[in-house]
């Protein structure tokens, strides 16, 4: 069995303009779930209750609800209030609200390991918290959490699968239209399967060289 | 709003117990069959380890959603004609034992060696080792992850609705074409999982103090 | 305690013959050949690397070894000589062989879920099938004898560390072993921990049994080898009484890992 008669080449044009959408949804939401999740973390970490308690219920919320209804709930929301934003960026508002509070938790339990000590140091220099902060504890902390950002890119990127039932042509959705006009059988979904694995793999290996580079430069 | 809430309220209650049993018999088919997985994993020759190791590697890098249009729209075509409810458990299950796999290998592997060494040492045999010795600490050491696992289960529950299995999503998306109230429903549905999953992390944390050691 | 000797009499309990073994390409015992008798307590010295741990657990085939024999009371452990061929002995041979040997680890190992009554009996009532009631009884002789009746009850999370390691002791003895091995101890205890293992182990030599012993605890080497073997870089560099070792060293590796730990007695450093 040659490799030919398993990759179907017609399949692949649209597979590979799916998988694009699909890489695009996870870049644009992660970057900005990645962004919004640190004001997130750090106000859930806020000594004042008043400020970590919106924050703590949004995530909870949020982590403790299907992606699927995020998504439908984004969609009629938008469709109601009349706006002209497109599936596409319904999808990415729908995976940023739910990833960003993956990622807070992420922020903050690196936050919470970083070595309390350190406070003392940054103190014992003459340096005012936001100092400390943003010199020495955020890069140990941003370090720390790269493995655990790294796996939930990852668990983003096999979420924009679901985006497919707002139709947007991401790579599941693809997969599912060319099934009904070819009546295929497995060669199409083992492609679509092959390129979430080089998607997802691509990802792994980016984060552990990334991680060995950051280390040893330490 | 709260009339509409009333006259789906069984439906929707319905929907909810469709969900918590799919979720249980994924829970417990991956949890048994994840754990078998992982004694392979950690305690087997070389072979075995590496099938083991390349279906959890395959599964966890791929969508869930993926596995179950295989099952629903690509087996029909190679002529395999499955019943979507079997079907679509044994997909959840497929999915999860990978995922199961993982945290039971991660509680073995976080035992310390000398576990094992002493067992050894003292005359047992790995059968008994396991079964006496590392099981029950890896049980404990699991417990927390086991919560976590059965949350995500729950929520990806939501995604068998779209392959038109009946659980809450699916009966939500019967009652909203019905009474044009996308919100209200949404709202409930979100509410109801909430719940269910926000008590089961709950339990989980409180699950994680009582297996720590050192109660007499 | 009784020893019982099987095969001729006056034959060693233990009988190590030029055993080696690399770690890849790393040498990490080098044609070791030792015999220790019936009643006797050799204690092992040396700096940290010379493969005395690893010794000891070849003894009870806790690691392999890629040359030579080591029996155990005539018996072989982990490999067999058959006409000219060494055979790696099954597991369940190597299981039946361990139980007669008692094994203490440097980081106790003790079961955590289990009470320590539990932990001492577990093994002589599912490894060699004793009775449970008389497991009892006998757990219960062994605590005293270790000074830890009381705590027979207790889970070892609620132990200190020099108690746990007393109860790993009756645990290992639990099982009537003719050998036992214990793998440096007392380096993994706070100092005035290290007092009450030490006295149980003078206990134990002085009622007859054999003993081999990993340690930086020189004083009791002093005071209860019978022989003391010193190694370094993988191989027995000298051996001897005690006066000898201590009073008398000949090699200069000796000699400058003596001056080492010049005063008697002092805290012991870990590998």
């Amino acid at each position: 069995m040659d490799i030919s008669s398993v990759v179907e080449l017609r399949f692949l044009p649209a597979l590979m303009e799916g998988a694009t959408i699909t890489v695009e949804l996870a870049a644009a939401s992660g970057l900005l779930s990645l962004l919004f999740a640190l004001p997130l973390a750090l106000l859930s970490m806020s000594g004042k209750r008043l400020l970590s308690a919106p924050a703590r219920a949004y995530i909870e919320i949020t982590r403790n609800v299907p992606l699927l209804i995020i998504v439908y709930l984004a969609y009629f929301g938008l469709a109601v209030a009349g706006s002209s934003m497109s599936a596409f960026a319904c999808g990415i508002l729908a995976l940023t609200l739910q990833n960003s509070s993956y990622i807070a938790e992420i922020y903050r339990g690196a936050l919470q390991s970083v070595d309390s000590r350190q406070w003392e140091g940054g103190k014992a220099l003459g340096m005012t918290a936001v100092q400390t902060f943003t010199i020495a504890i955020l890069p140990q902390a941003l370090l720390k959490s790269l493995p655990a950002l790294f796996n939930q890119i990852v668990l983003l990127l096999k979420d924009t699968s679901v985006i497919s039932v707002i139709s947007v042509g991401e790579l599941l959705m693809q997969s599912k239209t060319l099934s009904e006009k070819t009546a295929s059988t497995y060669e199409l979904f083992l492609m679509v399967g092959a390129i979430y694995l080089i998607l997802t793999t691509l990802v792994t290996l980016t984060g552990r060289v990334l991680e060995r580079y950051l280390s040893f430069s330490h | 709003m709260f009339d509409t809430l009333r006259e789906s309220g069984w439906l929707l209650l319905e929907g909810t117990m469709w969900t918590i049993l799919l979720s249980l018999v994924t829970l417990l088919l991956g949890g048994v069959m994840g754990f078998l997985l992982a004694l392979i994993r950690v305690y087997g020759v070389w072979p075995l380890r590496a099938v083991v190791d390349a279906y959890v590697y395959v599964v966890r890098g791929i969508p869930l959603l993926l596995l179950l249009f295989f099952m629903y729209y690509g087996l029909p075509y190679m002529g395999i004609d499955l019943p979507t409810l079997p079907g679509g458990i044994a997909v959840m299950s497929l999915y999860f034992t990978a995922l199961m796999c993982e945290i039971w290998r991660g509680a073995l592997q976080s035992l310390p060696r000398g576990q094992l060494e002493a067992a050894r040492a003292l005359g047992m045999r790995l059968p008994l080792a396991l079964t006496i010795i590392l099981v029950p600490q890896a049980v404990r050491a699991v417990a927390g992850p086991l919560v976590n696992m059965a949350v995500l289960i729950v929520k990806s529950t939501s995604l068998v609705s779209i392959i038109g299995l009946s659980e809450l999503t699916m009966v939500g998306h019967e009652i909203i074409e019905r009474t044009f109230k996308p919100f209200e429903i949404l709202g409930a549905i979100a509410v109801i999982y909430f719940s269910i999953c926000y008590g089961l992390s709950r339990l989980g944390k409180a699950i994680e103090e009582k297996v720590q050691y050192g109660n007499p | 305690m009784e020893t019982h000797e099987r095969g001729l009499a006056g034959s060693p309990m233990v009988e190590i013959k030029g055993v080696h073994k690399s770690f890849g390409a790393r040498p990490i015992l080098k044609d070791i050949s030792l015999k220790v008798g019936v009643g006797e307590t050799v204690v092992v010295i040396g700096p940290s690397g010379s493969g005395k741990t690893t010794l000891l657990r070849c003894v009870n085939m806790l690691e392999d070894f890629q040359k030579g024999d080591i029996r155990v009371n005539s018996q072989p452990v982990g490999y067999e000589i058959r006409g000219g061929t060494r055979t790696h002995r099954s597991e369940k041979q190597i299981a039946l062989a361990r139980a007669d040997i008692g094994f203490v680890f440097q980081s106790f190992n003790l079961f955590p879920h289990m009470s320590v009554m539990r932990n001492v009996t577990v093994a002589p009532v599912r490894v060699k099938g004793v009775d449970r009631d008389v497991a009892r009884e006998n757990a219960l002789r062994l605590l005293d004898r270790v000074g830890l009746r009381e705590k027979a009850d207790a889970y070892p999370a609620n132990l200190s560390g020099g108690q746990q390691q007393r109860v790993a002791i009756a645990r290992a003895l639990a099982l009537e072993p003719k050998l036992m091995l214990f793998d440096e101890v007392t380096s993994a205890l706070d100092p005035e921990l290290v007092e009450e293992v030490l006295a149980v182990m003078t206990e134990l030599a002085r009622d007859g049994m054999t003993m081999m012993v990993v340690t930086h605890e020189m004083q009791f080497a002093r005071q209860v080898a019978d022989r003391v073997v010193f190694m370094a870089d993988g191989a027995i560099v000298e051996q001897g009484p005690a006066d000898a070792i201590f009073g008398d060293p000949r090699s200069d590796r000796l000699q400058s890992f003596l001056r080492r730990y010049a005063s008697a007695g002092s805290p012991a450093l870990t590998n």
